[in-house]
């Protein structure tokens, strides 16, 4: 086992389920994240701060356990691997970043000193070297952002909660947090991530574990996810500059349900039948020059997450 | 893919004693005010009542003597006045619980503005859920705020008068202020870290209670300023002294007084005990729910 196989975290949900009163929020929900960056999708109300709160100690579960490292969640053990960022972004205004972030470290624990020098290290390495002595109020919603990262990964934990860290920044912003949120993955920390910026999302998770009405729908790769919804019809964009001809060829095959023309493209409509790309490299290599590329359409999260939520 | 260096090795997991984490709790509630001009400000108007007994003690001591006439006057005072002579109990208590040298007004000026906000601006941006998460109980994190607020109200309750009579010993010309004042001392001390521990403990409560920092402020706001109404009109009816102690900040001055041996012979500390111990367990059952966290669903 490897250095970094050997520290990673393991983040556990085992049939988890959470009632406010009469109200089921989460019903036996189970997954566990292991040195990953994992995805928690739904809708709003669909219990995803519910389970980010569950994994951060700050709820206890009705039913079920969550363990963080072994420990149980909320304990000093798995507070101690854990780091948090929640869905806010109202700090302590009149402190600057590094005061802030060094003040989180010394409720760790730290010494004021050590607690001086990460901060300042941690700030730094996020992007916000020179602002660090600013006070937060004058900070853009991306340095906030990065200062509620900073407070997360200051103490170096394994675990890694991230409730809505893209909402409310520019393209720009949400690349970068982006970038790093998946550099932490490779990493080996295990890392739990929810949004609303699917196709953002989607381009850093290894795995998503979409929750809908408080139940787990669906757990595991994007694109084992699509492949397992047979139901539904998957859609391909072939690039074409004879669209109407491709059409024509395609009509006879029995693996397709619909066309939908386009200026320089076909959209396909599948059944799922198998045969249809082996087909398709049949009539290509029978005309020549008909189809200049062949681009999934459905196979997205976002896809994913529309199929099988409604 | 650029890994930015963030070097995630795992850090130490050394468990921390509870001072530990709740010092910097508390010193950071302490700095608060500070942090602002008005702040500052707010808190030099709030030692006022210091600053005019500190010209008083100067020129009692001789050290403003505005051509020698101003000692003399200051010497000579009046019966009624007793609580002006710096080597009496009064002059280092009362300026803090006398209702009738505008202590009261001081008091909660500073405490609406700094302890009765402590907890509830936390809830208002929702800060709670990071303190919970920095192996802060609930029962620390009240702690910590509590030492915190009792550290910055007790600047212009307890340092302030303790810094009157350090300042009377260093400046007399001879032992005799001190011969005079240091018996009492440590029961003045006493007596104004109680009040200052019941009234910070109370202001806490409140905001520990409340929805938002402003909703915090009026509520305690009305607690303080709503039972001294509710002492006075009593008293206006019945005209029986004892009522003045309905008043939740004259309960607090009754513990002080208590301790300081001047207590006035309608005061009853048992009756103070029982208002300010039931206003406490009240407040303490709201409190044990409200600190916990709680999710909104839909």
């Amino acid at each position: 086992m490897t250095d970094a196989a050997a520290q990673r975290a393991v983040l556990e949900f085992a049939g988890v389920s959470k009632w406010y009163g009469q109200v089921s929020a989460l019903m036996d929900v189970g997954f566990r994240v292991a040195g990953e960056v994992v995805g928690l999708v739904g809708r709003n109300g669909a219990g995803k701060s519910t389970l980010m709160k569950l994994a951060a100690g700050l709820l206890r579960p009705s039913l079920g356990s969550v363990h963080v490292d072994g420990a149980v969640a909320g304990s000093r053990a798995a507070n101690a691997v854990l780091g948090y960022t929640p869905d806010f972004d109202r700090l302590y205004e009149r402190l600057s970043g590094r005061e802030f972030v060094s003040w989180m470290l010394r409720l760790d624990g730290w010494s004021g000193r050590a607690a001086r020098e990460r901060a300042g290290e941690v700030l730094d390495e996020l992007g916000l070297g020179a602002n660090m002595h600013r006070r937060i109020r004058e900070y853009s919603k991306g340095m906030r952002q990065r200062v509620r990262l900073g407070q997360a990964l200051a103490h170096r934990p394994r675990v890694l909660l991230l409730d809505e860290p893209m909402t409310g920044l520019d393209p720009v912003a949400r690349h970068d947090i982006a970038t790093r949120i998946l550099a932490f993955g490779r990493m080996g920390m295990s890392v739990l991530v929810s949004s609303h910026v699917l196709h953002e999302l989607e381009a850093i998770v290894d795995r998503v574990a979409l929750i809908h009405q408080g139940r787990l729908v669906a757990e595991g790769k994007v694109t084992e996810l699509r492949g397992q919804l047979k139901g539904q019809p998957h859609r391909v964009r072939l690039g074409s500059q004879q669209p109407r001809q491709l059409a024509a060829r395609l009509v006879g095959l029995p693996q397709v349900v619909a066309f939908e023309m386009r200026d320089a493209a076909l959209d396909v409509s599948l059944n799922g039948q198998p045969g249809f790309y082996s087909d398709l490299t049949r009539i290509g290599a029978e005309v020549g020059n008909l189809v200049d590329g062949v681009r999934p359409l459905d196979d997205s999260l976002a896809s994913v997450f529309g199929y099988l939520v409604g | 893919m650029t890994v930015y260096g963030l070097d995630y090795r795992p850090g130490p997991y050394q468990p921390t004693t509870r001072l530990q984490r709740l010092w910097p709790l508390a010193w950071m509630e302490f700095r608060a005010l500070f942090r602002h001009k008005w702040g500052i400000l707010l808190f030099l108007f709030c030692i006022g009542p210091a600053i005019v007994r500190l010209v008083f003690l100067l020129v009692w001591l001789g050290v403003l003597s505005f051509d020698g006439r101003a000692r003399h006057v200051a010497h000579d005072v009046p019966n009624e006045f007793q609580g002006f002579i710096p080597t009496n109990v009064g002059f280092y208590v009362e300026p803090v619980v006398a209702m009738e040298q505008g202590a009261f007004f001081f008091f909660l000026l500073l405490s609406a503005m700094t302890s009765a906000r402590a907890i509830a601006r936390d809830r208002g941006t929702n800060a709670l859920e990071l303190f919970w998460t920095r192996g802060i109980s609930p029962t620390g994190y009240f702690l910590g705020k509590w030492f915190g607020s009792f550290l910055l109200l007790g600047c212009m309750t307890i340092a302030a008068p303790v810094a009157l009579w350090a300042i009377g010993t260093v400046l007399a010309e001879d032992w005799s202020f001190l011969t005079d004042t240091v018996a009492f001392m440590p029961r003045v001390v006493l007596g104004l870290t109680v009040f200052t521990v019941v009234l910070s403990g109370l202001s806490v409560l409140v905001s520990a209670s409340s929805s938002s920092a402003n909703v915090a402020m009026i509520l305690w706001c009305g607690l303080l300023a709503g039972s001294l109404a509710l002492s006075g009109a009593m008293w206006g009816i019945t005209h029986d002294d004892q009522c003045r102690q309905y008043s939740v900040f004259e309960c607090a001055s009754t513990l002080a007084r208590a301790c300081t041996g001047t207590l006035p012979s309608y005061a009853s500390v048992g009756g103070a005990l029982a208002e300010l111990g039931g206003l406490g367990a009240v407040l303490l059952v709201i409190v044990r729910r409200r600190l916990r966290t709680t999710e909104a669903i839909a």
